[in-house]
């Protein structure tokens, strides 16, 4: 078997840039995730163990009953090391050394929703949050305005406004500029529509009804973090004439009780309501192409057994004793190319079926192999590029 | 923003390898019963079937472990006339080199009974249980392996459950200091019976476990009893030809229909799993006169330090938020980041401890 080595032209690194759709609908309490409901099986109704809407990190546990679920521990020693849901606190005291820290599964992320009232920076205990986003907000400022957390266009700790959380397992490294879409639906009609259509995180009404776009047609209202998964949204025009739940309040819709429902503590929001949030993520994967030459006149010849031929072979064995070790001379290698007539065995030619690949790293290990779906026929005049890539 | 650089000693760096684990529960309900062997995936080649969590056709399902069987060449059940008679040959080589490896004259060696490939009994006959990768993940964790199953069956009574009789719990007890190295794919461990001696003649090892490698390998006579099974159909079969037992079932029936038959004497199967989590733990030190300055352009105003407050003679004060580590060619190579600032001034030291995991 022949090693090859690649020169510097047959290897190449690159990045795929994939953009996943993301779509999430808020309806009465419930958020679903890319159209996907719930899925019932034989212990549990939900075989994830997930609220509908939400992704489990490790997808164990499918469908097994409560009393026989699979779970993570760990031995507390001295590397500080815990589970996620152990406080700092309870790891020092509660726990000794050798002690057994159990955590649980599934891990799960779903789209949430915060709500601020007015005033809420100094008055609300969740004032925080936003507090928290003044740098990240203030930092994106160039990009546009409506980012700034306090300017002539409001002041993000006082005002009333959403925040909407799209945990990044859903979008990757960050949502695409130009695909955010939020749209506000009434009864199945759609009041009001929010694209960031210059790519510059500004969410701006492009659509709705005539009583919401007569209010805020063109109009800003709120901005999306990109990388962070955030939307903020702060537009408090109506977009309906009538009055509904929100949960939390009972007005007019407008684009802060955008997705009322969603993971918010809110459970009795009108049902008339839904709402669809939209976008793309962007997810980089890194890929090493290899380009693998077979030449001419070369790989003409294999080391497989079968490659020679069974009765020349028997009539000149391997000769061995504790003295020597004697191959046969002149061993016929078997003619395997086929004849198109009857009873005619075509003139001998060298010929092998490449059937796999074999990569190997500088100390020859075998690190990967790659099979081609059917063996490719080899011979002298031709020459082949096997192209492999390997995602990482 | 870095103004100063600190090149880390080599007391400054610490490795670790800390070890996480999972209860790895695989209940019955899962193996047979519940999905109508709709979580079970035949092969056209017939060498093994692949038990599934759910309906494999379910993108949900995960695959959790495969079921073979196999003989080896001239062992006491093997016959040319056998039902897949070289496929359970192949099969036995295959997982035999892999686990046990080869003699000196190039040979692939049998599975001993106690480990000692020197001389004793050999395990010529076995089934075999391939664990997912998914539930091993790098290895299963040493005596917690515990497999209970009905050993003596009622031949006359496929898939009764009253009809399964003699439950034996068997695992790799005291492998935590007992488990054995010599084999190429690593640790195992003997797999011992805890309650009555399943084995007529005494013997009470009844297979491996292979902590690594996550397969387990079971003597042929650990069953005792008939061996009940399904065609891959699921047309129940009780075979009982001859005897009934397993060397029936090795000789008669197929690679499928023996799994068939491990999975309806399947009560309970509950091991742990073991994660390596490699870590490289830096000591980032600021000493009292480190870092108590930065180059941050808030940091200052009219060229005076805000944070002194207007008083000139105060000492300087900042807030570390971030600590960045550097290649030796001053490239960012990694930032990590403080949950909030830590106040650094002139009487006071911190040590950061920045934790890199592989």
């Amino acid at each position: 078997m022949p090693y090859y080595k690649f020169n510097k032209n047959e290897i190449f690194y690159n990045t795929i840039k994939a953009h996943p759709k993301v779509k999430f609908d808020v309806n009465n309490n419930n958020i679903y995730f890319n159209n996907l409901n719930i899925h019932s099986g034989a212990f549990v109704d939900n075989i994830t163990h997930t609220e509908v809407g939400s992704l489990s990190l490790y997808e164990l546990n499918i469908d097994r009953p409560s009393d026989s679920l699979i779970y993570p521990f760990i031995t507390k020693d001295g590397s500080f090391e815990a589970l996620q849901g152990v406080s700092k606190a309870d790891y020092n005291t509660a726990f000794q050394l050798g002690d057994v820290i159990t955590g649980s599964y599934p891990l799960s992320a779903s789209l949430s929703r915060e709500r601020f009232a007015a005033g809420h920076g100094t008055t609300s205990p969740t004032g925080s949050h936003i507090l928290a986003l003044k740098n990240t907000l203030n930092y994106y400022k160039p990009i546009s305005n409506h980012y700034a957390f306090s300017s002539s266009l409001g002041n993000k700790e006082i005002q009333e406004l959403t925040l909407l959380y799209i945990p990044s397992i859903f979008y990757g490294s960050e949502i695409k500029k130009g695909t955010v879409d939020l749209k506000f639906y009434i009864s199945g009609t759609l009041a009001g529509r929010l694209q960031d259509l210059y790519h510059n995180g500004e969410l701006i009404q492009t659509d709705g009804t005539a009583y919401a776009q007569a209010n805020g047609s063109g109009s800003v209202a709120g901005v999306i973090l990109y990388t962070e998964g955030v939307a903020v949204l702060t537009g408090s025009w109506d977009l309906t004439e009538d009055s509904y739940d929100f949960g939390d309040v009972t007005r007019q819709g407008d684009w802060i009780n955008f997705a009322a429902g969603a993971n918010d503590g809110n459970t009795d929001v009108t049902p008339s309501a839904s709402f669809e949030i939209g976008c793309e993520g962007t997810n980089y994967v890194e890929t090493l192409t290899m380009f693998a030459q077979a030449n001419k006149n070369n790989l003409n010849y294999s080391t497989n057994q079968t490659y020679i031929d069974y009765d020349s072979y028997q009539s000149k064995p391997i000769l061995t004793g504790s003295a020597q070790y004697t191959e046969g001379l002149q061993v016929q290698l078997k003619n395997t190319v086929s004849s198109s007539f009857y009873d005619y065995e075509e003139k001998f030619k060298h010929q092998t079926f490449i059937s796999k690949i074999g990569i190997y790293d500088e100390k020859k290990n075998l690190i990967a192999i790659a099979n081609v779906a059917t063996p490719i026929k080899k011979t002298g005049e031709r020459d082949f590029t096997f192209k492999l890539k390997l995602d990482m | 923003m870095a103004q100063s650089f600190k090149t880390l000693l080599s007391e400054d760096k610490a490795t670790t390898r800390t070890l996480l684990h999972e209860a790895i529960p695989i209940t019955g309900t899962i193996v047979s019963g519940t999905y109508d062997d709709e979580n079970i995936k035949y092969f056209s080649h017939g060498m093994y079937e692949a038990v599934y969590d759910y309906p494999y056709l379910s993108s949900s399902a995960n695959h959790i472990f495969d079921i073979t069987c196999g003989y080896a060449s001239g062992s006491d059940f093997q016959d040319s006339s056998n039902e897949q008679d070289t496929k359970k040959i192949n099969i036995y080589n295959q997982m035999a080199q892999v686990l046990v490896g080869y003699d000196v004259d190039g040979a692939i060696q049998q599975f001993d009974v106690d480990g000692n490939l020197g001389g004793g009994a050999k395990m010529t006959s076995c089934y075999f249980l391939n664990f997912a990768r998914l539930l091993v993940k790098d290895e299963i964790k040493k005596n917690s392996f515990r497999f209970d199953f009905y050993a003596n069956n009622d031949k006359t009574d496929a898939f009764d459950p009253d009809a399964r009789d003699g439950k034996v719990t068997i695992g790799d007890y005291d492998a935590q200091t007992e488990y054995l190295t010599n084999s190429p794919a690593g640790e195992y461990g003997l797999l011992y019976t805890s309650s009555a001696d399943p084995l007529s003649d005494g013997e009470s090892v009844v297979g491996h476990v292979y902590y690594q490698a996550g397969i387990v390998v079971l003597t042929s006579s650990v069953i005792l009893g008939g061996i009940p099974t399904t065609e891959t159909d699921g047309t129940p079969l009780v075979h009982a030809s001859d005897t009934g037992s397993a060397q029936d079932g090795f000789e008669s029936l197929t690679i499928n229909e023996n799994a068939n038959a491990i999975r309806y004497a399947y009560d309970n199967i509950d091991f742990n799993n073991t994660i390596e989590l490699n870590s490289t733990i830096y000591f980032c030190r600021a000493n009292n006169t480190e870092y108590n300055y930065s180059s941050n352009p808030t940091y200052l105003s009219d060229s005076e330090i805000i944070v002194k407050g207007n008083n000139p003679t105060a000492n300087p004060v900042s807030y570390i938020t971030t600590v960045g580590l550097y290649s030796p060619d001053n490239e960012l190579l990694a930032v990590a980041k403080l949950s909030e600032p830590l106040k650094k001034t002139p009487s006071n030291e911190l040590t950061l401890r920045v934790r890199l995991d592989y």
